[in-house]
């Protein structure tokens, strides 16, 4: 037996099964469908798997993240006399990163100022969020630069007025020669723009030194446009808890999150664990996972036995074929080789259909997840052997049948 | 070439039937040998049993001195297609492939390249005189040239031995004398040929006549 036996017994399959265009066709639905379907799941699998850890990963696998949240009115505090404090105090404060900094004396602690006045960029209103923070603030994260520069010390230390917007920022800012060293109009002060970052996990943000921020704007803000006004303050905008030693991290997580449900009474504080998130999504991915081998693995035996039927049905009708490639000196092997060729060739060519129909069909699945479909080439060579492997386990027993007929009989039935 | 010691064959457990009991023949080189006997006689399982396609119940098949009674499929199969060569009286090509194919057969079972396999199919086809029926089916072909075929197809592997079981049989006279005329040649030729047949006509045109009766062979005297 040679590669070239194998072949010449592949092409002789082809052309039998091409005797019988609808019946092969048939039975090759099972195998086609199913391997369409995995390959399609794999690929958003993958692309929601790729987009969600990138994101994940950017907001730093190392970091504790706090972000400050003004409660909705309805779960304010009220005070003592029963009226509404005119002065809203909300947020990270000063103490809750005393305390903490206390029980995590190697963590580094990186405070972010918010400032909550209105941006606008030539004259047309943006939607952004702006932080202060310090020059270090970029190495917490996945920061790249795109253009220009980021802020630095010096920028801090002189309370400079300049601004490094994300990509998403810069993406709304149509200006000739890009957004860098345009100006920005941030409450009552003009910033210039020094540079366009991209960072995963953080979208729409504008970046300002911290002291700049910190004290050209204070910590109240009065938001006056709904008809009345109001007064709010917040201390920390956000705090991001850089840890060493990413092992610590969940038991960090749960003595931040203990201190911060101590120090407040309302739901003031959002806290956002990266390697928590992405130990979840993980968890998620391996059911995913597991669901999908469940489904491949029954489509994929569907396809099996349908391929098994047909075989069968192959093997009854040409018994007397049988009997004469014996009587001419096949033996059984030349025989069980014979159909199983035939079985691993349409189920090869299923496999192959399948995953065309399925690549075909990864831009509609892309399109109804909103995720982005990756085809990876394992998952296409996955498929094919697989449904290759189909033929051969599902091929084996009709093979072996026809195989171990009595030539004798068949011969008999051929004369009949 | 072939001998038969004492060979025997039955079918079924409870209700014995005794298709061949204790036969022995020798056919020998050049031999040119007509079995001639009644429909139910024992021809076809003698015929099987000698074409190494069945196994006697008892007593030895012995085939260019091996005894085929105790080799495997493997060993069996191949010394099946490169010692004899089959003729059956209904022709048994593959209806599904054209008659070089057909006639290439045996070949493919022995490894032979496709090219050579292809050359040597179309020769014999020519030999045969069906030089111009090369890539016809074998439902486009009268009973005559498909016989033709079959005996191509029995000499592509150059068996020295050819097994023919009612050859005529599904032929018009005339037909079934030009296909005896083929086999004649062929013993010239020396080739070592066993003719079955119900037909004494045909049986009379061999050098040498068995007669099987009920399972038992009886030689005539020599002609």
């Amino acid at each position: 037996m040679n590669i070239g036996w194998l072949i010449e017994l592949g092409r002789e399959g082809a052309f039998n099964l091409l005797r019988h265009k609808l019946r092969s066709m048939l039975t090759l639905l099972g195998i086609v469908f199913g391997v369409a379907a995995v390959i399609a799941m794999m690929a958003i699998g993958e692309g929601a798997q790729t987009t969600v850890l990138r994101e994940i990963e950017g907001m730093g696998l190392n970091n504790i993240i706090v972000d400050s949240i003004q409660p909705a009115a309805s779960q304010r505090q009220k005070s003592s006399d029963g009226n509404d404090d005119v002065l809203l105090n909300y947020g990270v404060t000063g103490k809750d990163v005393e305390q903490i900094g206390a029980l995590f004396p190697d963590a580094h602690f990186s405070a972010a100022h918010l400032v909550k006045s209105k941006v606008y960029f030539r004259g047309v209103r943006q939607d952004a969020r702006v932080l202060g923070v310090e020059a270090d603030y970029f190495r917490l994260f996945h920061t790249e630069l795109l253009i220009g520069n980021l802020l630095t010390g010096l920028h801090n230390h002189n309370q400079t007025r300049v601004a490094v917007i994300t990509e998403q920022v810069a993406m709304d800012m149509p200006a000739r020669g890009g957004p860098v060293g345009k100006t920005i109009q941030i409450g009552n002060y003009a910033f210039e723009i020094i540079g366009v970052v991209k960072m995963a996990g953080i979208d729409r943000q504008i970046f300002i030194p911290y002291k700049t921020a910190r004290f050209q704007y204070g910590l109240t803000y009065i938001a006056a446009e709904t008809g009345g006004w109001e007064m709010s303050r917040n201390e920390i905008g956000q705090l991001v808890i850089h840890l060493s030693d990413i092992n610590t991290i969940p038991e960090a997580g749960r003595i931040v999150k203990r201190i911060l449900t101590e120090n407040h009474n309302a739901p003031d504080f959002a806290l956002k664990i990266p390697m928590e998130l992405l130990m979840a999504r993980q968890k998620t991915q391996r059911i995913w996972n597991a669901v999908l081998i469940t489904i491949a693995a029954i489509s994929l035996l569907v396809g099996g036995i349908g391929i098994m039927n047909v075989m069968l049905a192959i093997v009854m009708e040409r018994v007397p074929e049988i009997g004469i490639r014996r009587a001419v000196g096949a033996s059984h092997f030349d025989i069980l080789w014979q159909f199983l060729a035939e079985a691993v060739v349409l189920s090869t060519i299923g496999g192959i259909a399948g995953c065309l129909l399925g690549i075909l069909a990864v831009p509609l699945a892309s399109k109804m997840t909103g995720f982005p479909g990756i085809i990876t080439p394992s998952a296409v060579i996955i498929s094919i052997a697989v449904s290759w492997l189909v033929g051969v386990i599902f091929g084996l027993a009709p093979a072996s049948r026809a195989a171990h007929l009595d030539p004798v009989d068949c011969l008999r039935i051929a004369s009949v | 070439m072939i001998r038969l010691v004492n060979v025997s064959k039955r079918y079924g457990a409870t209700i014995r039937v005794h298709a061949l009991s204790n036969a022995n023949l020798h056919i020998k080189p050049k031999d040119y040998i007509g079995i001639l006997g009644p429909s139910g006689s024992g021809k076809s399982t003698l015929l099987h049993i000698m074409g190494l396609l069945d196994r006697p119940t008892e007593g030895q098949v012995l085939v260019q001195g091996k005894n085929a009674a105790h080799l495997p499929d493997l060993a069996l199969s191949g010394l099946r297609g490169k010692t004899i060569g089959f003729v059956f009286q209904s022709y048994h090509l593959i209806p599904h492939i054209n008659m070089v194919e057909n006639a290439a057969l045996p070949l493919f079972y022995q490894g032979v390249p496709a090219r050579e396999r292809r050359q040597k199919a179309e020769s014999l086809l020519k030999m045969v005189g069906l030089g111009h029926r090369l890539h016809h089916l074998p439902g486009q072909l009268s009973g005559g040239e498909c016989q033709r075929v079959a005996i191509a197809r029995a000499l592509a592997a150059d068996s020295p031995i050819l097994l023919a079981d009612e050859p005529t049989g599904n032929l018009d006279t005339e037909t079934g004398m030009q296909i005896m005329a083929i086999f004649e040649d062929l013993h010239k030729q020396g080739k070592t040929i066993v003719i079955i047949t119900h037909d004494p006509r045909v049986a009379a045109r061999t050098m040498r006549i068995v007669k099987i009766n009920d399972g038992i062979l009886t030689e005539e005297p020599g002609q």
